[in-house]
């Protein structure tokens, strides 16, 4: 892999807890002496957190639509009923 | 009972449907009914229920459930949780078991609106990436499965795309949040 990449793995292995407690310890050593090390780590901090978010948006999808099928199939009539009655209409 | 140790692969879709779909039919009259009793609405109880599922699947994709315990009985106590954090109601005013009472939501869950607009912005030129991340970070797949299933011809290849979607990735973020900063500030 070109060095880059290797770069990332390394920050990658960091931030996921891959390193060895020495290989750790260095590399917190080497974030607090690299401002550009440590601003790169701090956006892949952020990729995973969107990632997170990602991976949660479209759980949201998923669930939206077994709602509607769960709601809308005429065998649960009375599971709907049930539910529904729980409150009241204002 | 569903006895957690016993839903396995819930990282392919149509176990998790199957998965969800008795837990809905199960469980969610249950949340209902609690968010009634405190003046809640159906939305608020379909809202306060789906975040309860998501955090309920991130938890045992990253086997962070304790043993033992019945996805059920734990996704009440993970709503409640919901319910008190999203609508500001007073932890006192819940009754909980020990169970319940030692559940922790994710620190991030409630996100602030800058990364959703961020996300937004690299959703569109970054999809494929996405995908490939969510299955590693998100859903927890193996490399090996991810190989498998996006049809890369090893783990190996598989795990180069990585680090170039990583570092792609981060190469967007950084640029689209100095846009939005500009843009917004």
């Amino acid at each position: 892999m070109r060095t880059s990449l290797n770069d990332i793995k390394k920050a990658d292995d960091f931030l996921t807890g891959r390193l060895s407690t020495g290989e750790t310890l260095l590399f917190q050593a080497k974030l607090w002496i690299d401002p550009l090390l440590h601003y790169r780590v701090s956006m892949l901090k952020k990729v995973y957190t969107l990632v997170h978010l990602y991976g949660r948006n479209k759980m949201r999808m998923e669930l939206t639509g077994l709602h509607e099928r769960i709601f809308n199939d005429p065998e649960k009539v009375l599971w709907h009923q049930q539910v529904k009655s729980l409150f009241p209409k204002k | 009972m569903i006895v957690i140790e016993e839903e396995n692969d819930l990282q392919i879709p149509a176990v998790r449907e199957k998965f969800f779909g008795r837990l809905y039919e199960e469980i969610f009259p249950i949340v209902a009914t609690f968010v009634s009793h405190r003046n809640g609405t159906l939305q608020d109880a379909k809202d306060v229920f789906h975040d309860a599922l998501i955090i309920l699947y991130e938890k045992m994709v990253s086997n962070k459930l304790p043993n033992g315990v019945s996805a059920d009985l734990y996704l009440v106590g993970i709503a409640k949780h919901v319910w008190i954090r999203k609508f500001n109601r007073n932890k006192l005013s819940v009754s909980l078991s020990d169970t319940e009472a030692a559940i922790t939501l994710p620190a991030d869950f409630f996100t602030d609106t800058n990364d959703r607009k961020i996300l937004s912005l690299i959703e569109t030129t970054g999809k494929r990436c996405l995908d490939m991340l969510k299955s590693l970070y998100y859903d927890k797949l193996s490399l090996a499965d991810v190989a498998k299933n996006l049809g890369y011809g090893s783990t190996h290849s598989a795990s180069v795309q990585k680090f170039k979607c990583l570092e792609k990735m981060r190469d967007t973020v950084k640029q689209k949040s100095i846009d939005y900063a500009d843009f917004f500030e």
